[in-house]
């Protein structure tokens, strides 16, 4: 299955001996990956105008295993807000990712020392809680097959009264919740799009009902579920298709099962909208005459303004009592 | 009157305005734009021309005319 996913298997000599690494291989069913000295040795290596394909590279972590979210993340009121780059890009192609902007092809890398990353959390839990976002730079869940990694994270969350994690996913698998071990402290966040902008610039991903359906799943597996509208994008009928999607959300989710929703407009990095403008020349996301504010390319207050408080309207009417954040 | 394409639009607004560097960086972004998601900018150009806010003899009525382009490239609802 995972041949299909990807034209090669690399994997780090240093890690080749790895008991995780050996797990991964197996779970891919990969008898023969290409032993390579250093994972940027192919992940930072620019994509072939043209290229589809992408490749998988089993690696260590050679730097930080947790950083500090950025401003335009949310932190949800969690003080001491890290995530984690396990594993660095996504088997999906949504078209305004800032994955896009921030490695230079379309190849996965899994560090297999996720061990690492709990002794760093180990260290900072003696400090303070910590909040982690797990699937920051991927879609973790979506690669549950192969590094088990939801697993794991859920299975920290139940052991460490003082650690909790968001695993974030636009993946509509219903089958994984009801075998992960549950607790308060492992929430499950889907990003729901209409299936217009799904359609359009989120290509390989499922599709609304596809999404609700998975959180239902997780909700019903006893998992808190955070409901992310974010980012929302602009397109010139975007009232319509969003009050299409937060029906079927409205008509579909109990609130009561509902942690909290999240809402945003898309911005990213000036930095990371350059890279993509270059990229993507034909792309009307990448496209756009955002503002830039504070280093932040983002819609103009109108646009802002008119989609974000719309969907804190529609949410407002049918789940008066689900706590709502923006990333202002 | 055949729609103006992409090139030719941006030139013609250009040459109908007076604009800073950074004024004219903006225009191209919005037609750029306004070419990829289908936005028929000949229909704006006219609506200006019409209102007399186009062409413009100086920088401060090129930012009035700026303002009413991007309300209807990137704003439009």
């Amino acid at each position: 299955m995972w041949r299909a996913l990807f034209d090669n298997i690399y994997v780090e000599k240093r890690t080749l001996v790895d008991a995780e690494t050996k797990r991964i291989l197996d779970r891919a069913g990969c008898t023969g990956p290409v032993p390579i000295d250093h994972y940027k040795d192919v992940f930072d290596r620019k994509s072939p105008l043209g290229k589809t394909g992408r490749s998988l590279i089993l690696a260590h972590n050679p730097g930080r295993h947790l950083y500090e979210g950025a401003p335009v993340c949310q932190s949800f009121g969690n003080e001491h807000f890290y995530y984690s780059p396990g594993v660095m890009n996504c088997i999906y192609d949504c078209e305004y990712c800032f994955l896009k902007g921030m490695y230079p092809g379309g190849d996965i890398c899994i560090f297999t020392d996720i061990d690492e990353t709990f002794s760093e959390l180990d260290e900072l839990e003696k400090v303070h809680p910590v909040y982690v976002c797990a699937s920051y730079n991927t879609d973790l869940t979506a690669l549950e097959d192969l590094t088990g990694y939801v697993e794991k994270w859920c299975r920290r969350a139940l052991e460490h009264r003082d650690f909790s994690v968001e695993i974030r996913s636009k993946c509509s698998r219903t089958d994984i919740y009801s075998k992960l071990p549950v607790s308060d402290r492992a929430v499950f966040a889907f990003t729901i799009s209409p299936d217009e902008i799904a359609g359009r610039f989120e290509k390989k991903t499922p599709g609304t009902d596809g999404r609700i359906n998975a959180l239902k799943a997780a909700s019903d597996a006893g998992f808190p579920i955070r409901i992310c509208f974010d980012p929302m994008i602009y397109v010139r009928n975007w009232r319509e298709i969003y009050r299409v999607m937060f029906e079927k959300c409205a008509s579909a989710v109990n609130p009561d099962k509902i942690r909290d929703i999240s809402i945003g407009t898309f911005r990213i990095s000036d930095q990371y909208l350059k890279k993509m403008r270059k990229k993507m020349p034909e792309s009307e996301i990448a496209q756009y005459p955002y503002v830039s504010e504070a280093g932040y390319y983002q819609y103009p207050e109108k646009v802002r303004t008119s989609m974000e408080g719309f969907m804190r309207e529609m949410i407002l009417e049918k789940w008066p009592d689900v706590s709502i954040f923006d990333w202002r | 009157m055949e729609t103006l394409q992409k090139p030719e639009i941006l030139d013609i607004l250009t040459s109908e305005m007076v604009l800073s560097e950074m004024m004219k960086v903006q225009l191209k972004q919005m037609c750029i734009y306004a070419g990829i998601a289908g936005i028929d900018m000949d229909e704006i150009r006219k609506r200006l021309l019409d209102e007399g806010i186009l062409p413009c003899p100086d920088k401060n009525s090129s930012k009035k005319a700026m303002a009413e382009i991007y309300s209807y490239v990137a704003c439009s609802f």
